[in-house]
């Protein structure tokens, strides 16, 4: 990295801070966003993020931003950048959804997507019973409710 | 465990100067009023994760698997549509019919956007609501039952699904069309689309409120119809070649099917082959008994008198019927009069499942068919009775002293399936039972569903 980039200085919900390459924070839309329309500081605050999963989304940042430069088209460097994001989202479920909380309130459209089909990936094929079992979603549908929304929604298995 | 849970909002805004992320009011907005649900699993980080991230979820996931997602709690019931199906609002019902077409007509299978399965339609009048969705196998779902529920005008429903016009190359072909809760207002809407729907196979129409005659004509590959709970149908008439299938639940009132004929003159010989091939049927009795006379079956327009009938008007148009689901309340002496005389239309019945609903209500009976003498003629190719959901024994044996008349030479096996999973055949024993009254009673057998021949209805569930 060039040493006269602009860095800026990010700060995790529970007060740890981050100095990165302006090129980096400005994957996330929202504080591109709020540069471009006039904020000057070079400390920004980002409140919804713990520190842990700020430094994550850092590091995914930073090891994008290289592959919007240089060698970043090339397709061999892209199935690289490909391995590295599946290895980036093997987390425990925890963590996989506060990145995708962090995606979402930084807005970093790739990111998001890329944890989104995650999820997905760990819902398909799967029966209902083993979606509730694998995300401890608690099935609050009595049975006759149950029934009645597996009913209404049978034309679409036909 | 989320960093925006621990923030209320003052601390909220004590951190961030409001100017800095104000221009996304309505994130943050979402962010912070996340439903506290107390029944959800603490660790179901996914129900509690906001609704536009379920939406971005559940869109990556192939049609029946974001539709499946409806299972799995309340929460979830109605995410899929909100992310597969693009919200519409202040339309027009006829821009609303548009809209569908020309989806429709620019539908592609092969590349398409992963979340464009339909519309959610909210329409001007701020009542009516039309979601509509299409499956990936062609089925067509349109369904008003969103919107405020208000007193049902009465109308009339005609559908010709009868190709207008040459559909463009990719057109969805729609084989399979249901219709939810169509009312006054949206009925011509809805029968203005029919007819640019020629691939048309199968047509479920269900709880429309106010619908009085239902019309199908010319319905040329319709070989499925489905009708269940229109309170108000009274009258009912079908027009076309290939029905196959007929499902039916409500009160009926009048039913008129016309037939269909393909005769030939060939080298001075007739060749003959006419009327309705109508090979299952289930009919659902449990919001009201049929009344005698409510089928009538015309005969078809091409139908000429030197055609060479092998039976007897009216009853060729169910002597295709291989498969009868009879479902009622109860099985009653009235009950089985009226099911005796609907046998008398069915002369080469194969299987035969009744099925008592115990838990519905049980409609005082009008008395109509007590007087009647019905004698149906011999069911011969009847193979096999299943009785499902009888209260006793007593009710079985009650009901199988009546049918026993019906059987030719054959003795088709009679199966009982009452609570549990434990089959019994009914079985013809050597000595009369104490009272004398019948020589029949069941025995417990193993393993009857092997020898049993399958229940084509048993696959199906599409009771909405």
């Amino acid at each position: 990295m060039e040493s006269t980039s602009k860095k800026v200085t990010l700060s995790s919900s529970d007060g740890r801070t981050f100095e990165v390459e302006e090129a980096v924070a400005f994957q996330s839309q929202t504080i591109k966003h709020l540069y471009e329309t006039g904020y000057t500081g070079d400390f920004i605050p980002v409140p919804n993020v713990t520190g842990d999963i700020l430094s994550m989304v850092l590091r995914y940042c930073e090891k994008h931003v290289d592959s919007d430069t240089a060698a970043g088209k090339e397709s061999f460097y892209d199935n690289k950048l490909k391995r590295w994001d599946a290895l980036f989202v093997k987390v425990d479920q925890s963590t996989l959804f506060d990145l995708i909380l962090a995606a979402d309130f930084m807005n970093i459209n790739s990111l998001m997507d890329l944890t989104c089909k995650t999820v997905a990936n760990m819902m398909k094929g799967k029966t209902t019973e083993e979606i509730r079992g694998t995300f401890n979603i608690k099935n609050d549908y009595t049975p006759e409710a149950e029934e009645m929304v597996r009913r209404e929604n049978q034309w679409a298995f036909e | 465990v989320f960093g925006y849970q621990l923030l209320d909002d003052d601390v909220f805004h004590q951190i961030i100067p409001s100017f800095i992320w104000n221009y996304d009011q309505e994130k943050l907005y979402n962010h912070v009023n996340i439903p506290e649900s107390t029944s959800m699993n603490p660790n179901d980080f996914i129900s509690n994760l906001p609704d536009n991230i379920l939406h971005h979820i559940t869109s990556y996931l192939p049609f029946e698997s974001a539709v499946r997602t409806s299972f799995l709690s309340t929460h979830w019931k109605h995410l899929w549509k909100e992310a597969l199906l693009d919200s519409v609002h202040d339309v027009t019902m006829e821009a609303a019919i548009k809209a569908i077409q020309s989806f429709l007509d620019g539908f592609d299978t092969h590349c398409r956007p992963r979340n464009k399965w339909g519309f959610i339609f909210e329409f001007s009048n701020g009542r009516n609501i039309l979601a509509a969705s299409i499956s990936r196998n062609g089925t067509l779902r349109l369904d008003f039952s969103a919107g405020k529920q208000e007193f049902p005008m009465p109308f009339d429903l005609d559908l010709k699904p009868l190709q207008t016009q040459l559909p463009y190359s990719n057109t969805m072909k729609v084989k399979s069309l249901y219709l939810v809760s169509v009312s006054h207002l949206s009925n011509v809407a809805v029968s203005s689309l029919v007819p640019n729907l020629p691939f048309l196979e199968s047509l479920t129409i269900a709880k429309c409120k106010g619908l009085q005659s239902l019309q199908i004509k010319e319905a040329k590959v319709l070989h499925k119809l489905v009708v269940l709970d229109c309170p108000q149908l009274q009258s009912l008439s079908f027009e076309g070649s290939c029905l196959r299938c007929f499902r039916y639940r409500g009160k009926l009132a009048s039913f008129r099917f016309q037939g269909y004929c393909k005769c030939t003159i060939f080298r001075r010989i007739c060749i003959c082959e006419c009327g309705l091939f109508l090979k299952d049927a289930m009919i659902d009795l449990r919001q009201g008994s049929l009344t005698e006379g409510t089928w009538d079956f015309e005969k078809p327009p091409g139908y000429r008198y030197s055609c060479n009938f092998s039976t007897r008007d009216p009853l060729f148009c169910l002597s295709e019927l291989k498969e009868l689901w009879w479902i009622d309340c109860s099985m009653d002496r009235e009950s089985i009069n009226v099911l005796l005389w609907f046998l008398k239309l069915c002369p080469h019945l194969e299987r035969f499942y009744v099925t008592i609903d115990p838990k519905c209500y049980n409609m005082p009976s009008t008395g109509k068919f007590s007087t009647l003498f019905i004698v149906p003629d011999k069911l011969c190719d009847l193979k096999a009775i299943k009785l499902e959901g009888f209260a006793d024994e007593e009710k079985e044996i009650f009901m199988a002293r009546r049918l026993i008349p019906l059987f030719g030479d054959n003795n088709p096996v009679i199966i009982s399936k009452s609570d549990g999973k434990c089959l019994k055949h009914l079985m013809k024993v050597a000595k009369l039972e104490k009272k004398g009254k019948y020589p029949y009673k069941f025995k417990v057998v193993e393993n009857v569903s092997e020898n049993f021949p399958k229940h084509v209805h048993s696959s199906f569930q599409p009771l909405i």
